[in-house]
């Protein structure tokens, strides 16, 4: 029994002498990319621009206090090439550490690259175990990712933070590689992204300018900031949003309510047979964050007219999404998605045809809202007694 | 003869079952019915262990080799015991392959795939000298480690707000895809890879137990099995879930709270290690134990070194690369091995056995007494 | 007189007249030993051994009134017959009384019983609970036990043990309550000891133990009389060993090694909360450093991302890579706390601990290591102080650096294996018959009750199933307190 325990410890032993440790990686030794931006060149070529995180400007030990590389906390790095991977490979012979892509958590492609289509780099972004499918996407429209990401944005460490965190305040899309291939292999889906522009009258700084939807992989067209809103609200993914409008009791100033709350549950019934009819139900709560009315919003009356108004104002919102949507023919709201699920047979049916379908499809939007909240006035703080209408 | 107690002996039986999900996933292909396939699945694992059950049954207190000998005779019942042994031996070895490639793609990519294969062949080894009893004991331990992963990942999964039941549905809708996954797949493995434990009932403390622990097992791996893949599809969309090589992994990369726990794939490492050392132990176990039991030997230790390095061997150079490793795996393997393995021999065997008069309650006997019989 | 040295040979001869002759060559020249004569005989004593004012006092009496018996009032006397128990009974610290022409001698017990007073064992104190410790004396240590559980089923079995030394060594056991095959087994290991010296408890604790080549304590080692007591309570078996205060406890589980009696004596939330706390920190002390080495240098995509930058940061500077780090912090900090284990008792624990941290203070701002290391290393430090018995603690302590090598070389693959290569020994150990890892593995679910939480005593109805299955109930049902009841009939018992 010894005998073999003394095999066993010597086989272990073994294997651990000889591994003179072949996968270690030094933290030192990596370079960390925070960020990817991926471009088309004049000549068809691609080009990626990579972040890489910059340490020392973080540490309290270093010498100088941080400031060794002129404050930068990243690096970027340009290369360009057929493939994406040689576009990797040329990086990497520019970078003196390993690149290490688990922790980038942005990958921006310039409007011409979206436009001339995807498919060709994102069989590489998923292969790879590096890559984590929970990074976001965003499409820098009117310019080159590369210029994009190089902008400054002193408030957060990294520039690539400053998207994420944007990203996920919920006005955008908020659109991982995981959602983009999800709705790219779903039946009846198409994806759609943020699309960001930069700010240029002061310090250039990042903008969410709207939404982009992706037809076969391509981008097609873009929604502006109404239409964005209206889009996520028939998604139920709004998480801020605001409109203004103006109530009968007071036809000449506005009363903008916000948007805290989005149901939205999309209905499919079966006419003839085979004739699906689509839905929309949509439940809003929202709560008045500016009145520039003289009326007192503490009267009920005023709610309910606030209540008719700010859902006509969605309704107009949410049939505007859905008109540019068509007139791309891109199903980004996965309308065919919910034909698929509730009656697959149908469906496979028509399938193929469904982005021709889609453009010519009925929907119908149903809105329901519901002003809970007015803030802390009822009232307009500098109106003398007399002015308000109560 | 060492006891296994029942619930560690039920430990072991449903981490077993489970092992090979957790590597490479079960009727994924089956995209949003993949839990379906997993419910029929473990239909048809009850039936199949109610097969070996009852082929145990038949001469309780035997091991498998023991059985076939009383019910088919002495050579062929030694002939079926070494084809099994061999058998055994072969799957140890797939796993070994399957679970050294996952490490490789993801935690250690320029160790060679010998020494992490070495290293968890040398816990199976040093824990088979320990005894079945102590396997077992670890398959306790091990559960509750499992257990509690499983929850947590349950919960975390829940928590990052990724989970989407709509992906679920339609439900059934992927008819072709199903039957694909059922035959011959989902009803052999890995429910069929019960048999092996038919090497192991005798040494059950409580045989009174058996029937609860075998069922039981069968049940609660089923059940957690369809747990299992509806996480996966609700997390991952259908189409993903089906593409993915290694579903439970892509799964776990998408845990994540409040962007301070992120990436927990790695902790697959310990997941895995723990199914696929259970898995291979097991089949290692049970091979040892047949050969043993074959050639009369009083201790199955003897054989346990020799074994051992049949399936590293083996693991090493059964194919060269993962689709090769993986084609085989769906296309040879089912028809060849399982089928006949897991199915075909072991009805006829308990239907010869029956009709030579077996299952009577009085002929009880141990395996012990049975080599000293047959040795005189 | 052969010269080498051999077993010695206990001369059961009958005294006679060359017995003081015999006596004087067996002891040899030892100047303690002295012969004295009386009217009628000698009286043969070692000078150390004796209470010399007790001597006085009966050996003045003998000299003045004759040598007789029966006037022999206050000491205890025992008729020696043969010359093996005379020399024992000299040795033994009894005044010998050799009469001239008798086949007897008379040994007269005045011995000295030197002790330490008692006093709180240094290394288990505790808040709240009984404040006295063994002492080095047998007879005073059997005293306390004996004084916690007066009843005759507590039984004592004195041997010795120990060819030169022939050191007292007694086996308590509750009849009635013991397990018989423990017993037994007891019993057995003890006859086949066969050593020159017994020392201290640790000599018969290594010979008796299950698996002598683990680093797991399997045997139980304590100075508290309580603790003992309490072990017997449930069906264990206690030696007392003269000579050291330590007594030993058998058999022991892994869950037991991690007990500390003061749970017993603090309110049960606070005893279930500080067991979990000594589960999480005793992984802590295994794991952490190897968790650190691992996850830097092998998967850093573990880290959240900040984090991981911070860390990536910190290591900017320092040459070593993290394996050598962390082996080279962590051989220092064991350093530092064996020697502040023998410096002065005020001095040392401030130094140890302290002059870690500051060491390792200085070795970062040089530049040498890495602040997030410096913090490892003393987490884990303080993890390992938690586990309350020493031996224990040693054992993880020590299992920690091959878990480190491992997992510098293989990440958390190689953590995984070492770990599973960990519970399988543990699987497979056992303590005199239970199973190490009882009563979660096999699983006892009453036993739990006392493992993973602490129940409060009026829950504790049954013994430990792996030691006190002679005698499970400990006490009857409806012991919960209650206030009482409006109606006041006879008292409040709610069940």
């Amino acid at each position: 029994m010894k005998q073999r325990t003394r095999i066993s410890l010597l086989a272990v032993s073994l294997a651990l002498m000889t591994s003179g440790c072949w996968d270690r990686r030094e933290i030192n030794d990596v370079g960390f990319a925070l960020a990817t931006a991926i471009d088309l060149s004049e000549d068809q070529q691609f080009e990626a621009t990579v972040q890489v995180a910059v340490p020392t400007a973080l540490s309290p030990v270093s010498k100088q206090g941080g400031s060794g590389n002129n404050g930068q906390s990243v690096m970027s790095i340009h290369a360009s090439g057929g493939t994406i991977d040689q576009l990797r490979a040329r990086i990497q012979k520019q970078l003196s550490r390993r690149l290490n892509t688990s922790h980038r958590r942005l990958i921006v492609f310039g409007e011409d690259m979206a436009r001339h289509g995807l498919e060709d780099v994102m069989d590489e972004l998923s292969r790879s175990p590096a890559n984590r499918l929970r990074t976001f996407i965003v499409v820098a429209k009117g310019m080159r990712g590369a210029e994009f990401l190089d902008t400054h944005y002193p408030i957060e460490a990294y520039p690539s933070e400053a998207i994420r965190e944007l990203e996920k305040m919920g006005f955008g899309a908020e659109t991982t590689l995981r959602e983009f291939f999800i709705a790219a292999t779903l039946p009846g889906s198409e994806p759609y992204v943020s699309t960001y522009t930069l700010e240029k009258d002061h310090n250039p700084v990042f903008q969410l300018q709207g939404i982009g939807v992706f037809k076969d992989m391509k981008l097609v067209g873009t929604l502006d900031r109404q239409e964005a809103q209206g889009f996520l609200m028939l998604l139920g993914k709004l998480k801020v949003g605001e409109v203004t409008v103006r109530i009968p009791s007071s036809p000449q100033d506005d009363i903008t309510v916000q948007v805290k709350k989005v149901k939205s549950k999309p209905n499919v019934i079966l006419q003839n047979g085979n004739q699906p009819q689509v839905s929309y139900q949509l439940d809003v709560v929202g709560e008045v964050s500016e009145n520039t009315t003289v009326l007192d919003l503490m009267n009920p009356k005023y709610i309910a007219e606030l209540d008719q108004a700010v859902s006509a104002g969605i309704q107009k919102q949410a049939q505007a999404a859905l008109k540019k949507l068509q007139s791309y023919k891109s199903d980004a709201l996965g309308i065919g998605t919910a034909i698929y699920r509730q009656e697959p047979v149908i469906f496979d049916q028509f399938a193929d045809q469904w982005p021709q379908l889609f453009a010519k499809q009925q929907v119908g939007i149903e809105v329901n809202v519901q002003v809970r909240q007015i803030g802390m006035l009822g009232p307009q703080l500098r109106l003398r007694d007399k002015e308000v209408k109560k | 003869m060492e006891k296994i107690g029942s619930f560690q002996f039920a430990s072991l039986m449903v981490l077993f079952q489970i092992g090979s999900y957790v590597i490479f996933g079960f009727a994924s292909s089956a995209k949003q019915d993949a839990w379906l396939v997993a419910l029929v699945s473990t239909g048809s694992g009850l039936v199949l262990a109610l097969l070996y059950t009852k082929l145990y049954r038949l001469h309780p207190g035997l091991d498998m080799v023991g059985v076939f000998r009383r019910s088919v005779g002495a050579l062929l019942g030694n002939a079926l015991g070494l084809c099994y042994v061999g058998a055994f031996v072969y799957v140890s070895g797939r796993v070994l392959r399957d679970f050294g490639t996952l490490i490789n793609t993801f935690a250690l990519p320029t160790t060679p795939l010998v020494v992490i294969m070495l290293l968890l062949l040398v816990v199976s080894f040093v824990g088979l000298q320990a005894g079945g009893e102590v396997i077992s004991r670890f398959a306790l331990f091990a559960w509750f480690v499992f257990g509690l992963f499983v929850v947590a990942q349950s919960l975390l999964l829940l928590g990052s707000d990724v989970l989407d039941f709509r992906f679920l549905l339609p439900v059934g809708h992927e008819r072709q895809e199903i039957l694909k996954s059922l035959v011959p797949l989902g009803i052999t493995v890995p429910f069929g890879e019960n048999i092996a434990f038919l090497m192991m009932y005798h040494q059950l403390q409580d045989q009174r137990d058996l029937n609860a622990v075998v069922f039981g097992s069968v049940g609660f791996a089923g059940l957690l099995l369809t747990w299992l893949n509806v996480l996966g599809v609700t997390t991952l969309g259908p189409t993903l879930y089906a593409r993915t090589v290694y579903p439970l992994l892509t799964t776990l990369q998408q845990v994540t709270i409040s962007d301070l726990v992120e990436n927990l794939d790695v902790l697959v490492v310990l997941y895995i290690g723990i199914a696929a050392f259970i898995k291979i132990t097991v089949f290692l176990y049970a091979a040892s134990l047949g050969t043993a039991s074959v050639f009369r030997l009083h201790d199955y230790r003897v054989v346990l070194i020799p074994l051992t390095v049949l399936v590293l061997m083996l693991a090493t150079y059964m194919s060269q690369s993962v689709s090769e490793h993986v084609f085989i795996g769906l296309q040879w393997v089912p028809w060849v091995l399982w089928v006949p393995l897991f199915i075909l021999i072991p009805s006829l065997v308990y239907i010869v056995g029956r009709l030579r008069g077996g299952g009577r309650p009085d002929a009880e006997e141990t395996q012990a007494t049975t080599t000293e019989r047959e040795r005189a | 007189m052969p010269r080498k040295h051999r077993r010695r040979q206990l001369n059961e001869n009958a005294l006679n007249s060359q017995s003081l002759d015999e006596l004087k060559q067996i002891f040899g020249e030892s100047t303690d030993l002295l012969i004295r004569p009386f009217p009628g005989g000698h009286v043969v004593y070692l000078r150390t051994q004796i209470d010399q004012v007790r001597l006085e006092e009966t050996v003045l009496e003998r000299i003045r009134h004759g040598f007789q018996l029966d006037r022999i009032s206050s000491a205890y006397v025992l008729p020696v017959h043969t010359f093996a128990q005379a020399t024992q009974e000299v040795l033994d610290g009894s005044a010998l009384l050799v009469v001239d022409g008798q086949q007897e001698a008379y040994a007269v017990r005045i011995n000295l019983t030197e002790h330490r007073a008692i006093e709180e064992p240094s290394t288990e104190s505790v808040i709240r609970g009984p404040r006295s410790g063994f002492t080095e004396e047998l007879d005073l240590n059997l005293y306390l036990v004996r004084k916690r559980m007066r009843t005759p089923s507590l039984r004592v079995e004195e041997q010795i043990i120990g060819e030169i030394t022939r050191t007292r060594v007694a086996l308590l056991y509750e009849e009635g309550i013991v397990e018989p095959n423990l017993l037994r087994e007891v019993r057995s290991r003890l006859q086949t000891i066969k050593i020159d010296g017994v020392l201290e408890s640790n000599y018969i604790e290594e010979l008796i133990q299950d698996s002598p080549f683990s680093m797991f304590p399997t045997i139980q080692n304590t100075e508290r009389p309580d603790v003992v007591a309490g072990a017997l309570l449930e069906g264990r078996v206690a030696l007392l060993v003269d000579g050291t205060p330590f007594a030993l406890v058998m058999p022991l589980t892994f869950w037991g090694a991690l007990q500390a009696s003061e749970d017993y004596y603090s309110h049960y939330t606070i005893a279930t909360a500080i067991r979990w706390i000594r589960f999480t920190f005793l992984f802590i002390s295994l794991l952490f450093p190897s968790i650190y080495v691992a996850i830097t240098t092998f998967h850093q995509e573990m880290l959240p991302t900040n984090l991981l930058l911070s860390v990536a940061a910190a290591r900017e500077g320092s040459p070593f890579p993290a394996l050598v780090e962390a082996l080279l912090m962590e051989v220092t900090f064991e350093a530092l706390r064996e020697a502040g284990v023998r410096l002065p008792k005020p001095v040392g624990q401030a130094v140890s601990i302290v002059g870690a941290l500051v060491i390792g203070q200085a070795a970062v701002e040089a530049g040498i290591i890495s602040a997030p290391m410096v913090i490892v290393v003393a987490i884990t430090g303080i993890a390992s102080f938690t586990i309350p018995r020493y031996n224990f603690g040693y054992a993880m302590r020590l299992l920690r650096f091959p878990i480190i090598i491992l997992a510098g070389s293989l990440g958390l693959f190689g953590i995984v294996v070492g770990l599973m290569l960990l519970l399988i020994h543990l699987c497979g150990l056992r303590s005199f018959g239970i199973p190490y890892l009882a009563p979660l593995a096999p699983l006892s679910l009453s036993g739990l009750k006392d493992v993973l939480v602490r129940v409060p005593h009026w829950m504790m109805r049954s013994r430990p199933r792996q030691v006190g299955k002679r005698n499970l109930q400990r006490m009857p049902a409806g012991q919960r307190p209650a206030p009482p009841t409006p109606h006041a009939e006879g008292g409040g018992e709610a069940e």
